[in-house]
């Protein structure tokens, strides 16, 4: 905390003698408000352990049991009907699967957007509802564009 | 002790973005650096940014990057010959960027070397914001929409082209694509076109 330097005495003394009486009833309440914050975030906590337990394990069980380095390279290389192996497995990317992605990406901020939106209606009024209409009017301009031109059509 | 637990790995991991030798694994280090920011918006007090922070950040961003990456052709070794051909242009980038830290880093708060003063004591408490605070999802809400109205709506023109703009880019002159007809699937008559044909099979046709 910040100390006075003391210009008025009577009220310096006040306060040192008010911040040492309560300074641990205050620091006990300082700490459980932040312990009843922060235990909202104890289920998130738990997941954080246990979902990357459970991806994990699976994950790592099979590599004790796999072909390692003393695996003769013969039988770790690609099938080609017997002869020699030549060239490279991998086929171009298709061009086709990069709009997925980025039309999900487009409709994600507009639903990030609208979580906060939702929060204070009585003090955005009127304004902050139509601001936010008119920011999904304007991208379902993009998505009607989408839909008409067929992004998303399969062949 | 968590700021230092969380951010660095957040700055190995960028290091390691520059490093990798697989493309793919130099976009995979960001998704760590992204998950470190997070828990370091955790630390801020900014629990919204830092719940959806993972969901863009991760999400939209990496998943993009990574689209990008799978679209390369590269042989690994081809990458290892020429490291050092953008030293000086990157270089020169890189110690802008470095020079623009310095605006950031304020020595009054963030010190810059280790110093011997004690920098704990200067906390400065608002005392208001302990009766009652908003939350990161409240504050952004009431001014996002209202006051700053204008960069939201030209964050929707940004969006709206970037839609837009990708589809054009990746659009191939569609071949055909099996459509239906509404009006033609709305005007068939069930009567006309299923009752009649259902005669006895034993009968004649």
């Amino acid at each position: 905390m910040k100390s006075f330097n003391g210009s008025n005495p009577h009220l310096s003394i006040f306060f040192s003698v008010c911040r040492s009486a309560s300074k641990e009833r205050r620091e006990e309440s300082e700490r459980t408000k932040w312990a009843l914050v922060m235990s909202e975030f104890a289920p998130i906590c738990i997941y954080l352990v246990i979902s990357p337990l459970v991806s994990l394990i699976p994950l790592g069980v099979p590599f004790p049991f796999a072909s390692n380095s003393s695996t003769y390279p013969e039988k770790l290389s690609a099938y080609e009907c017997g002869s020699d192996p030549s060239g490279d497995a991998r086929s171009r990317f298709d061009i086709r699967f990069y709009p997925v992605p980025i039309l999900f990406i487009i409709p994600d901020p507009e639903v990030t957007f609208s979580f906060p939106w939702a929060v204070p209606p009585n003090k955005i009024d009127l304004f902050g509802s139509w601001s936010m209409m008119a920011f999904l009017l304007i991208l379902t301009i993009g998505s009607l564009y989408e839909w008409k031109r067929g992004a998303l059509d399969r062949e | 002790m968590i700021l230092s637990v969380l951010s660095s790995p957040a700055l190995a991991s960028g290091l390691m973005v520059v490093r990798a030798k697989n493309p793919v694994h130099s976009v995979l280090f960001p998704i760590l650096v992204f998950c470190d920011t997070s828990g370091l918006l955790i630390l801020l007090g900014l629990e919204f940014s830092a719940m959806i922070s993972p969901v863009v950040h991760i999400g939209a961003i990496a998943i993009s990057f990574l689209f990008v990456v799978m679209m390369f052709n590269i042989q690994i070794a081809e990458i290892l010959e020429e490291v050092l051909r953008y030293l000086p242009v990157s270089g020169i980038i890189g110690l802008i960027f470095l020079w623009e830290m310095f605006f950031i880093l304020d020595n009054e708060t963030i010190p810059l070397l280790p110093t011997h003063r004690n920098t704990t004591s200067l906390r400065y408490t608002v005392y208001a914001g302990k009766v009652r605070s908003w939350t990161n999802l409240e504050t952004l809400g009431n001014l996002l929409y209202t006051y700053y109205s204008v960069w939201f709506l030209v964050s929707s023109l940004i969006l709206l082209v970037a839609m837009i703009g990708a589809i054009v880019l990746t659009m191939h002159r569609t071949t055909k694509v099996k459509r239906q007809d509404v009006f033609r699937r709305n005007a068939l008559d069930s009567r006309r076109n299923i009752m009649n044909r259902t005669i006895s099979p034993f009968g004649h046709s």
